[in-house]
């Protein structure tokens, strides 16, 4: 941990001196201290991102740009990487994966659509992950076309492939259950009864608005795509591409040697015991060309235990253990505003 | 869709009325005293100050008040109020005004349900069924409507638009009568500025910090009329010693009074004021922030400071030597300057002299939200009346 705490600290620095308006947001919202634990660390809105251009390098370097969904320009998320950031997203979400479904590379089902990818200097958040995860797929095929309906030969194609082990499956939460799910039939078992695993995160958000449960998910994935699919969930979010948090045989979220996790009172951001409902506030390692190493999001989760004390999870893994339970509801009305319809 | 059993061409077809016509009275006087009895009323201050200012006493005092100078004034028609969704009961109060002023009306309510709008709904309608009316008003309750919406606005005399401004250009795109008026209420923000010598003159400050409470916390400082900032006017050590005091004072009656923030403020506070940090306009206030009450020293800046503000507890204070100190805080949407000094009138010659387009009301503290027919600058009553002669 004091590892990891000296890495957070370094990002603290170097942010503090290359991005200025991170530097004033620290100087002015937060007490000055040394930083000791995670919880010194000073924390950003994740919507600043969408209201703020926020960089660390200068704009020369600016290889890629992610956005995050939304209906707006005004609405997204914005940012920017540099080529050594970009790889190291990459780096990382291969190392996270493999030790979760090993390192040989397979065929693979996207669960989207090319479209998605076709920009090579911006990238939505689905788009960012169809290419991070296209990392462990040999071969590629995508399930929706560009009209986001399913291309049943590409699936059959993708389901004839013989090979050892089972398959890679990959989407995005909401687009698997809008896009695919919803439309197929109950019990239609494209995929067949044939080995695969399916790693799905982002968009969580809109399922459980819809309150479409995690039990709901993985039983209509059993009974319409296929009853040997095993299912593993992520967390993550545009502002921090590649240090997902992955979800174990248990059913709880990781932190790993990428990222760490801290959740806050939603009332007045003190630090939170394991077992306590509050805000989540996510750290990653990689956030260097942007300063997003450390950002206060809008969902709430609750830790159950740590493995550095003594608390460790069922599954076996190291590291805190968490899930994601909800998100705080929309903010209140400024001034005079009839936003609840016209 | 309907909140009362009254329909639309009824109050459409209705004819304009006298000025604080007895029928109109009489009315509100009965849901005056409905209110005062009501058991729960000890949890609504603010349904119980509208009971107050419908009081049969407070409505012959306004009458006798308008009738001397307006003998031969009369409402226009049928008004549409389009209410806002930040004050509870703000369609109560528009509703009242246009009533008393002779205008059968239409209140489109917000779809946010307040626990003292449902209350209050029910006791017009139970004074409705009881009182034996012919009916003069009607309340809906619809989400999109276009349709509804341009129909009403074509067909009525008056439309009260009450914001935000989003809201207001949505319904100004409608068609509307050539002999139309529209009284629009766009986004607002308001300021409170405290003279420090006065302030730590003053021997009871707990009360001055209810009253900023009231003015505050009542709409979660939602309201256009709520203070979003705290101007001190002082030399250094005077104002050091008020604001201690002052902010104190508020927590403690924040304590008293068992403020209850909605759940994620702190979120929803660093959401507004990361931007404003980043651009190094303002900071923490050492020692001064509790979680119902977050304040912020303003280290430069202007109006634009207050547009974009979250309420539920959010100030941004500043010291200064001059009122001209004041003047690049305000703007036009700068509506009331809630105030503590030793004499108003300073401030009003002030305002007037250095020719300042926003404050459009000067009050004390502890009467920014109270309703007159003098609202957000406006003369409600001759917007609303026609005058025959003088």
């Amino acid at each position: 941990m004091e590892q990891k705490v000296e890495k957070f600290k370094l990002l603290d620095q170097f942010h503090n001196e290359h991005c200025v308006f991170y530097a004033n947001i620290k100087k002015n919202l937060f007490e000055s201290r040394d930083i000791k634990t995670l919880a010194d660390l000073p924390y950003l809105p994740a919507n600043l991102f969408k209201k703020m251009d926020l960089l660390s390098i200068s704009k020369n370097h600016i290889f890629k740009t992610l956005y995050s969904s939304g209906t707006s320009s005004q609405n997204k998320s914005k940012i920017f990487l540099d080529k050594e950031n970009a790889a190291n997203q990459t780096k990382s979400l291969v190392h996270i994966i493999s030790e979760n479904i090993g390192t040989k590379r397979t065929s693979m089902l996207i669960l989207d659509s090319l479209s998605q990818t076709t920009s090579r200097d911006s990238f939505s958040a689905r788009g960012a992950g169809i290419l991070g995860f296209s990392i462990f797929g040999s071969k590629k095929f995508f399930a929706l076309d560009n009209n986001m309906s399913l291309q049943t030969n590409e699936i059959k194609n993708f389901i004839e492939i013989v090979q050892k082990g089972p398959k890679f499956l990959y989407g995005f939460t909401s687009i698997i259950w809008e896009e695919i799910l919803e439309k197929l039939s109950d019990n239609a078992k494209i995929l067949e009864d044939r080995q695969y695993v399916l790693i799905h995160g982002g968009g969580w958000k809109k399922l459980s608005d819809k309150n479409i449960s995690t039990e709901q998910f993985i039983s209509a994935i059993k009974q319409k795509l296929g009853p040997n699919v095993e299912v593993h969930e992520y967390y993550g979010m545009v502002e921090q591409t590649g240090s997902i948090f992955m979800g174990c045989s248990k059913g709880y979220l990781h932190t790993n040697q990428f990222n760490d996790i801290i959740i806050r009172d939603p009332n007045n951001l003190s630090i939170l015991e394991n077992g306590q409902v509050g805000v989540i506030q996510s750290l990653s390692t990689l956030a260097t060309a942007y300063p997003g190493f450390s950002i206060l999001t809008e969902d709430l989760g609750i830790i159950y235990g740590n493995s550095e004390e003594n608390l460790k999870c069922e599954c076996g893994q190291d590291g805190k253990y968490f899930k994601v339970t909800g998100r705080l509801p929309k903010s209140e009305l400024r001034g005079c505003s009839n936003t609840y319809g016209m | 869709m309907f909140r009362t059993d009254i329909d639309i061409e009824t109050i459409l077809s209705h004819p304009p009325l006298e000025i604080f016509n007895d029928e109109v009275v009489r009315f509100l006087s009965n849901v005056s005293q409905r209110i005062k009895s009501h058991p729960d009323l000890r949890r609504f201050p603010d349904l119980a100050s509208f009971g107050f200012f419908i009081r049969e006493k407070n409505l012959k005092k306004l009458e006798r008040f308008y009738k001397k100078e307006n003998r031969w004034s009369m409402g226009i028609g049928a008004a549409f109020h389009i209410a806002p969704s930040n004050v509870p009961l703000n369609f109560a109060y528009s509703l009242v005004a246009a009533l008393l002023c002779g205008n059968p009306s239409l209140v489109k309510l917000s779809t946010k349900i307040f626990e003292q709008s449902e209350l209050l709904i029910s006791l017009l309608n139970k004074e409705l069924s009881e009182g034996q009316y012919k009916p003069f008003f009607t309340l809906l309750q619809y989400k999109h409507d276009h349709e509804l919406n341009q129909k009403l606005s074509s067909e009525c005399r008056l439309r009260l638009l009450w914001g935000g401004d989003e809201t207001i250009e949505l319904f100004k795109s409608l068609t509307v009568k050539a002999n139309s008026t529209d009284i629009t209420f766009p986004d607002r923000y308001s300021l409170s500025l405290i003279d420090a010598k006065t302030y730590n003159q003053i021997t009871n400050p707990h009360l001055v910090s209810v009253k900023f409470y009231n003015d505050v916390y009542t709409f979660d400082q939602n309201a256009c009329t709520s203070p979003r900032g705290v101007f001190w006017l002082g030399n250094y050590a005077e104002v050091s010693i008020a604001k201690n005091r002052f902010w104190a004072s508020l927590r403690h009656v924040l304590r008293e009074k068992k403020y209850t923030p909605n759940r994620g403020v702190a979120v929803r506070h660093i959401a507004n004021t990361a931007k404003l940090a980043a651009h190094n306009h303002i900071e923490n206030s050492d020692g001064f922030s509790d979680y119902a009450m977050q304040v912020y020293d303003i280290k430069d800046g202007n109006a634009d400071l207050f547009s974009e503000h979250s309420g539920e507890g959010l100030f941004y204070q500043k010291d200064i030597n001059t009122l001209g100190e004041l003047k690049p805080f305000i703007n036009e949407k700068c509506q009331t300057l809630s105030i503590l000094m030793s004499e108003k009138t300073q401030i009003l010659e002030w305002v007037v002299s250095s020719r300042i387009s926003g404050i459009d009301r000067v009050c004390d503290i502890g009467n920014s939200s109270e309703f007159t027919l003098n609202w957000d600058g406006k003369d409600l009553f001759h917007l609303m009346t026609k005058r025959l002669a003088a």
